[in-house]
């Protein structure tokens, strides 16, 4: 794992991710101390306004400081991704790691479910489920836990059955543990390269779907700063105020992007084999 | 061998779609408060008298049991009955049908955009691995990947359609009303598929008929686009199939913007409407759409590649 870390740290996007990611986290601890406004302030007689040394990236509709706005809404994005990422990564591999393990029914069962979750493309379902609940950001996280902890489960029950083989694992088990040691020390210790790099990249997934539920009104609502639901706002104003559709969506493209390159080079670092065929 | 396959693939697509049939109906479960209750006051705009709410109750089947209440809601759906939108009194079958057609027109279309990008860009990247176009193909397809949808569609619009003036921003009909939305799917579809071409390629050309093709004397140019390719080929059914998926799973996000009279669209509108019979038919289509596809996929796949048996 330390040796991995090495190697992630050789790699120039890799880094640049890291960089930009840290950069976001920073913002989000220390928002009121960095943004020049506050971000529900309205002022109704500078409103729609582009770029100036007041307002660097100008005003909303209602006159409220869009610099401040994005910095702010890094908290709802990041909070989300990391609740959400949280709860379906322990969900799934929980899940899955009981169906490599026990196989049999169990692993029959559990399987069936992820592969219906699976059939509802995308977005689609979390909207679905999202929608009935009611629009709300928490409701959209629910959604989003709700939908997402198939594929980590998928994964985690491959990792299990190759590890499950192991010698280790049977020289356990001779020795008389239980099923509950063999699988929390033994195999589940063992198979998390993979989710790592899962989870990394899910960040950045979650970020983009939580925008989207945003942006289409069933996430965070108003007045909330969120990046989604600013992008939302700008609709109506695309030609008079581009610049109200531009600097969230740059937002929310590096941080996925920083997500993404990251996880990219965990995947290449954490399984050498692959990263020689990259290069 | 083969039959024996397909009919076991064709039986667990049913049995998916039937248990596909279960998630949907309990969603309906997961509104607070009283569904028919909400339903009514949405689409009248007032709160419905206690004979209007026992009237629709009865219609809908509310005042059975869940379990007759499910066996009900799926004998219909067999029949194509799939209940009425109380915002507009259409059937949703009805409504369904037009929206299918518009949703799989612009799917099908992004899928002409991606892989126009994605195949030439795929290639080149496998074939000149490691050097400044590879690295180029591997930032644009990860740029692709992270490109907000929504923004996308919002900055196509401001650029094609309200600077340049060359193209309509929103509607349906027409080809030129086509070329933004599938623009903005056909990018995401283009950076997904990129990475898997190039991966498949790479394989392809580690294999030893290639160093045999090379070592009879065959051009490079024939080498990767008729030996290599034909092969590489393959796992693009899969992606194929990965994205209609793309474009079904942000359809909500994407019609909705474009106001394009899909499924997706269908869908939220109706979630905003609190119309929850029309949010379940439209869901269980979409289902129903991602099963028929990874099925036809599964089977294709065997028709194409004689290396797999089963």
């Amino acid at each position: 794992m330390l040796k991995g870390v090495r190697r992630l740290l050789k790699d120039k996007l890799a880094r640049i991710g890291l960089v930009v990611i840290a950069l976001f986290v920073l913002s989000a601890l220390f928002a009121p101390f960095i943004a020049p406004y506050d971000p529900l302030d309205q002022n109704l007689r500078n409103t729609l306004s582009s770029s100036s040394a007041s307002n660097w990236l100008g005003t909303d509709l209602l006159g409220r400081d869009i610099l401040s706005r994005i910095l702010y809404g890094t908290r709802v994005s990041l909070l989300t991704g990391i609740f959400v990422v949280g709860t379906v990564s322990v969900t799934g591999c929980t899940l899955g790691s009981l169906a490599g393990y026990y196989g049999g029914t169990t692993d029959r069962v559990i399987s069936q479910v992820t592969d219906v979750v699976l059939t509802f493309p995308g977005l689609i379902l979390a909207m679905a489920i999202a929608g009935m609940l009611g629009p709300g950001l928490f409701n959209a996280m629910v959604a989003l836990a709700m939908t997402g902890w198939p594929s980590y489960c998928r994964v985690m029950r491959g990792q299990v059955l190759a590890v499950k083989q192991k010698d280790y694992v049977e020289a356990a088990r001779a020795s008389g543990a239980s099923d509950f040691v063999i699988l929390t020390r033994h195999i589940v210790p063992n198979c998390f390269s993979p989710i790592v790099v899962m989870a990394t990249l899910g960040m950045g997934g979650i970020i983009l779907a939580a925008a989207g539920l945003s942006f289409l009104g069933l996430g965070a609502q108003p007045p909330t700063p969120e990046w989604g639901s600013m992008l939302s706002d700008a609709r109506p104003f695309l030609l008079r105020a581009p610049h109200l559709a531009i600097y969230p969506g740059i937002a929310i493209m590096l941080v996925v992007l920083s997500f993404n390159l990251v996880g990219d080079g965990l995947r290449d670092a954490l399984d050498p084999r692959r990263a020689e065929q990259r290069g | 061998m083969l039959r024996k396959y397909i009919s076991r693939r064709i039986g667990a697509a049913f049995a998916t779609v039937w248990l596909a049939t279960i998630v949907v109906f309990f969603l309906l479960s997961l509104v607070p408060g009283d569904p028919v209750f909400l339903m009514l006051m949405e689409a009248g705009g007032l709160p419905p008298t206690p004979e209007q709410l026992s009237e629709t109750r009865a219609r809908l089947g509310f005042d059975q049991p869940t379990h007759v209440r499910y066996m009900i809601w799926v004998r219909n759906m067999l029949r194509g009955d799939f209940g009425e939108s109380m915002q507009t009194g259409l059937p949703v079958a009805t409504m369904l049908r037009s929206a299918f057609g518009a949703t799989i027109q612009l799917a099908l279309a992004s899928m002409v955009v991606a892989i126009v990008i994605a195949f030439p860009a795929g290639i080149l990247a496998a074939t000149k691995q490691n050097t400044i176009a590879d690295s180029a193909a591997r930032f644009g397809s990860l740029l692709g990947l992270s490109m907000p949808s929504f923004w996308l569609a919002l900055l196509l619009m401001l650029l094609f359609g309200l600077q340049l003036r060359w193209l309509p921003v929103f509607g349906f009909g027409t080809l030129r009303h086509l070329i933004l939305p599938a623009l903005t799917v056909g990018t995401g579809m283009a950076a997904l598929s990129a990475r898997l071409i190039r991966s498949s390629m790479l394989d392809v050309l580690k294999e030893d008929y290639i160093r045999t093709a090379r070592a009879k004397g065959l051009s490079e140019r024939v080498v990767i686009w008729v030996h290599a390719l034909k092969c590489a080929m393959i796992p693009v059914i899969t992606i194929l199939g990965l994205q209609l998926g793309f474009a079904l799973g942000g359809s909500g996000i994407v019609e909705t913007v474009f106001a394009w009279p899909g499924m997706g669209r269908m869908m939220v509108t109706a979630i905003f409407a609190r119309d929850f019979v029309v949010v379940q038919g439209v869901t269980f289509m979409f289902a129903v759409t991602i099963t028929t596809a990874n099925t036809l996929v599964d089977i294709l796949y065997v028709y194409l590649d004689p290396r797999i048996r089963y």
